[in-house]
């Protein structure tokens, strides 16, 4: 009997209520401080720091199970003292880190030009780092002590994990997000003083300096961090940033700032917004005096500041106007609405009735409450109806017809290199867009309007869209369903219910022309005569011709060739689907060297980089995780007690590791169709697995087998209930698509239940083979799994982007297959 | 007041001294430049229609000592073919873009600019050795104040700076034989098109703030009619400042 494990009988220090309240309290906090970490940097840095957050927790917990696999020897026989200094130095480094990185001078926009700006990154990157580390370590060493309870222990983490989700959800609507980590320093205050009371050897004689010492500086410095304002500095190239230093100059005035779980939304005025949603330059007139919404800093949408339709007449000018021009008193679907402004448009051309479906119920209720007023009533008017909704949702679930679906949630300028690319569109897919056409009336019609490119990419990937959703549809010949025109500015697409006939060909020319549009494409265009050197707004074109590449590219998709156009464009414009809804992805690697070859130092501006940042976190998460969790790990090789178990242990739960997160990814990127809101779909995926795999932890050592047999017997569920969930879920969920957003949530809680359940058996079962085995193999366990956790999350989007969530679910199945094989040459090396 | 004027003179003298032996270190990197905005131009020749800046543009860019308009610590990088930050989350633009925008206004000796978006001043300096005379406005005040010095400071007497929204123009001032705007904007602002002469154009970088943006060329014909034409993607900060791509 090794000496550890002799202290650790020996202890008194065993697992009680308190101790375990403790440990719930931890796993809660750290899940709390990442979702707020991620909102805090979303409003104050960028959205893709969001994703960075989630690959520093995981490089946390990675690098705290290496230093774990030397550190824990000393641990085990100091754990009363060390465990109450790693979970006061997680107390300390939560708010501590936080406001240290806050600090760092970072300036984005010059990463790529400075290497000082890098070695900062690194600084800041190491800062975030920190209590992810701690709360790691505290949390495996816990694990490890208590050997004898795992699946209690791991239970209680998943637990508080999942606790801790739905608790950040709710608090996100209380609280701001820079003000978390207070909150949570005081919640892991609330932890320490558990641990402290959970062991009555902490006061006596032995303990009590260090107890009192952490109990005095722990409740100080919690006051100090309640009166300390913990408020993020606003990078200074957001659009929050430029409008409070107008703010200075008294050129700006912010009129309110409130918090939610889908973002922090702040409004302006200013008489320095000009915003004219893409009018021509016909439009010699100035746009009416406008407030500015801004979620997240960045803005978000356009609110005028009038009394009445008359005083929108730049909107006249728009090319969101076309469909209008065309039809006469529309029955009009706003899709995704946010300021207000489509709703003037349509008004100005006497639409019978608007319909305005926009998800962010928050904004819903600015516009019925405070914004009221400053906005003309403009939501409230009759014939005006609101729907609090999806877009995507509403869609599939309503009966009515429309005349004019104007999708305004796709509207919008370019990103170029966006990181929107990562998110998730489910209103741009071929199934999404094909409910829309169903939900068209006989002369109804689709319109939707995006900044112009060049090369062209968005309008392109519109057009195959359309295409795609009509024949999804039924559609023979999409091409004669089909009308586009340009501005210097934006591009319009118009979808038609019926064939376009000549009479409204002929409208639309003239209609266009009127607006100083140029028509790039209607069924019958003739590239001789419709297409010559007559261009008001010249675009670039192939080698010698006299027509745009947003023509050449139209026509090819409308043609035969398409697929073969597909593979030749520079851009990624095949139709996106519900399997892959990247509408914003344009990446393809294949052009990157003839980007670069081609537009040397432009060659950024024109390649849409969203997926390279993919890639670039995925190689620093790999490279960050080789150097602290692999490398140390691998070092133990040069000892001379390597066990033969330590591969198909490092197997084992490098595959968990790499599944677990497979499954977690995807489920929260598939949610968000079923329930439209991102954040409902992150709460109600991260809670069910994290829940019911906790319930499978419990439940699991109560079965009367040997941890291999259980191993085995979850290891073909989970392959079985993967692949099933794969195929099944996204039909069952629609069966209750009518349902009210409580009915949505349980039943997709609970779609992800059986699943959970037999995954939360893999773990714990893995850990107790190796209760008897070497002390190091445990820590290397959780090293590993930490290691592969970190890697996968992003491995998931990347996978997802490239081929589909149903291959990500594929690849967690044979995950979880070769963890089984991995576990029976386990457990012959530990014989 | 012989102490004020041997003040003066002292002051004077130490500027000059230092800003010429500035000159001299930062030459070479100067001469590489120039090579780079060459090397640009060739690359970019399918979208600009000819493979090189204007010699006139590019004498310009050869004498305007840039170390002048960035902040003092950035000064080693001043002539490095890249945006840098001027503060305010404002930046100075790339040199190629410089050149190149510079270079599509197709300006005369006797032209009266209009810039939009002055931020550091470094491309209202270029311009004033092209034509008669620069309009600038800045709409951030400091920015606006720091040029209007710097700019005194080095000699470049037929610039004029207004701290003000670029949005309206400068009507006192127009019309204009060209305007020129350094900073992303949503559209083409309708006063700027009121104030160019016919025959005037405009090159204005157009989109979404912090995002890609299409440089485009705005022509106004003797009779009024307006042309627009993509030039190439850039990135600018927003119509609130300064640019950089």
């Amino acid at each position: 009997m090794d000496q550890p494990e002799a202290s650790q009988r020996e202890s008194s220090f065993r697992l009680n209520a308190l101790n375990s309240v403790s440990l719930f309290l931890i796993s809660a906090a750290v899940i709390v401080y990442q979702i707020g970490l991620m909102r805090s940097l979303s409003i104050a840095k960028y959205h893709h720091f969001s994703y960075l957050v989630i690959s520093i927790a995981l490089l946390g917990f990675g690098a705290s199970g290496t230093f774990l696999t030397f550190a824990s020897i000393w641990l085990r026989r100091n754990f009363p003292s060390g465990s109450l200094m790693l979970i006061f130095l997680f107390f300390v480094s939560v708010p501590g880190s936080y406001l240290l990185a806050e600090h760092i001078p970072l300036d984005i926009q010059y990463l790529l030009y400075s290497g000082q700006q890098v070695l900062l990154l690194v600084l800041y990157v190491f800062l975030l780092f920190v209590p992810f580390f701690f709360a790691g370590t505290i949390i495996g060493l816990i694990l490890i002590h208590f050997s004898g309870n795992v699946p209690v222990v791991y239970g209680l983490n998943l637990f508080g994990s999942g606790a801790g989700g739905i608790i950040s959800v709710v608090a996100l609507s209380y609280i701001q997000p820079f003000d978390f980590p207070r909150f949570v320093a005081a919640v892991v205050c609330g932890a320490l003083f558990a641990w402290i009371a959970s062991f009555r050897e902490y006061l006596t004689e032995k303990f009590l300096p260090l107890t009192v010492s952490l109990l005095v500086s722990g409740t100080v410095l919690l006051f100090l961090f309640f009166i300390y304002d913990t408020g993020a500095v606003i990078d200074q190239y957001k659009t929050m940033a430029h409008l409070d230093r107008l703010s200075l100059q008294s050129g700006a005035k912010k009129l309110l700032t409130r918090s939610g779980p889908r973002g922090r939304i702040d409004v302006y005025e200013s008489d320095q917004l000009h915003q004219t949603l893409f009018a021509g330059l016909q439009g010699d007139i100035l746009p009416p005096r406008q407030l500015a919404l801004l979620i997240d800093g960045e803005l978000a949408g356009t609110i005028f500041k009038i009394r009445n339709a008359r005083d929108a007449a730049i909107l006249d000018f728009t090319p969101q106007s076309l469909a209008y021009r065309l039809i006469d008193r529309p029955k009009v679907l706003l899709l995704g609405e946010v300021g207000g402004v489509n709703v003037w448009l349509a008004k100005r051309f006497g639409a019978s009735k608007i319909t305005v479906v926009q998800g962010n119920g928050q904004l819903s209720g600015l516009f019925r409450n405070e914004l009221s007023g400053l906005s003309g009533n403009v939501f409230m008017r009759p014939g005006t109806e609101v729907v609090t909704q999806e877009p995507h949702v509403y869609v599939g679930r309503t009966k009515e017809k429309f005349d004019i679906i104007h999708i305004v949630t796709a509207e919008g300028f370019s990103t170029g290199g966006g990181l929107q690319s990562l998110h998730e569109d489910y209103m741009l897919t071929t199934e999404a867009m094909a409910k829309c056409f169903g939900t068209l009336s006989d002369r109804g019609m689709i319109t939707l309007t995006r900044g112009i490119q060049s090369l062209p990419r968005d309008s392109l990937k519109i057009t195959s869209l359309f295409a795609s959703a009509l024949e999804h549809a039924g559609v023979a010949d999409p091409g004669r369903h089909l009308l586009l025109a340009r501005n210097y500015l934006a591009v319009n697409t118009l979808l038609t219910k019926q064939p376009v006939d000549s009479t409204v060909i002929s409208r639309f020319r003239g209609r266009a022309a009127e607006l100083g549009m140029d028509a790039e494409y209607f069924p019958g265009i003739s590239r001789e005569t419709d297409q010559g050197n007559s261009q008001i707004n010249r675009m670039e074109g192939p080698p010698g011709a006299h027509y745009s590449f947003l023509h050449y590219g139209v026509m090819k998709i409308l043609s035969g060739d398409r697929e073969k156009f597909f593979g030749e464009w520079p851009y990624r414009i095949s139709p996106p689907t519900d399997d892959s809804p990247y509408f914003l992805d344009f990446f393809r690697w294949r052009s990157l060297g003839s980007f670069i070859e081609t537009y040397r130092g432009q060659w950024l501006q024109r390649l849409e980089f969203g997926y390279v940042v993919l890639v670039i976190t995925f190689i620093s998460a790999a490279l960050f995780a080789l150097l602290f969790i692999l490398a140390p790990l691998f070092r133990l090789r040069t000892r001379e007690d390597v066990h033969p178990a330590r591969l198909s242990t490092g197997l084992y739960f490098l595959c968990l590791g790499c599944g677990f997160m497979f499954i977690e990814m995807v489920s929260i990127q598939k949610m968000t169709r079923h329930l439209g809101d991102p954040v409902s779909a992150a709460t109600a995926a991260l809670t069910a697995i994290l829940v019911f795999s906790g319930i499978g932890s419990l439940i699991q050592e109560k079965v009367r087998a040997s941890p291999l047999r259980r191993i085995s017997f979850a290891g073909a569920c989970v392959v079985v209930l993967t692949v099933a969930t794969a195929i099944l879920s996204d039909r069952l969920l629609d069966m209750v698509s009518g349902y009210g957003m409580a009915v949505r949530f349980i039943a997709a809680s609970a779609s992800l239940a059986p699943l959970a359940f037999f995954m939360g058996w893999m773990f714990p079962s893995g850990l107790m083979m190796l209760e008897k085995s070497p002390e190091h193999l445990m820590p290397w366990a959780w090293g590993i799994n930490g290691f592969t956790s970190v890697l996968a999350a992003p491995l998931s989007v990347m996978l997802a982007m490239s081929n589909g969530f149903q291959s990500v679910m594929v690849a967690a199945a044979l995950c979880y297959g070769c963890a089984v094989f991995a576990a029976t040459r386990m457990e012959r090396a530990l014989k | 007041m012989v102490r004020i004027l041997l003040m003066l003179i002292l002051v004077t003298g130490c500027e000059v001294a230092s800003y010429a032996l500035i000159s001299d270190g930062h030459r070479k990197q100067s001469q590489q430049m120039l090579r780079e905005i060459d090397q640009d131009a060739l690359y970019a020749s399918s979208t600009l229609g000819r493979n090189f800046i204007d010699k006139r543009v590019m004498d310009v860019m050869a004498k305007v000592a840039r170390h002048e308009f960035v902040p003092a610590h950035l000064r080693d990088s001043a002539y490095l073919n890249v945006p840098l930050p001027i503060g305010h989350g404002q930046t100075i633009s790339q040199p190629f873009i410089v050149a190149l925008m510079t270079d599509l206004l197709e300006t005369k000796k006797g032209d009266v600019v209009l810039e939009i978006g002055t931020g550091s001043g470094y491309q209202a300096a270029v311009l004033s050795e092209l034509v008669k005379k620069v309009y600038t406005i800045e709409v951030i005040k400091e920015l606006g104040e720091s040029a209007r010095v710097r700019l005194s400071r080095l000699g470049y007497a037929n610039v004029e700076v207004r701290v003000a929204d670029g949005y309206f123009g400068w009507e006192e001032r127009a019309p204009f034989d060209s305007i020129i705007v350094t900073a992303a904007a949503g559209h083409v602002p309708p006063p700027l098109i009121r104030q160019l002469k016919p025959g005037g154009r405009i090159v204005i970088p157009v989109g979404g703030a912090y995002q890609v943006q299409m440089l485009m060329v705005v022509t106004k014909d003797a009779s009024g009619a307006l042309k627009t034409r993509q030039v190439l993607p850039v990135q600018f900060v927003p119509l609130t400042g300064k640019a950089g791509q």
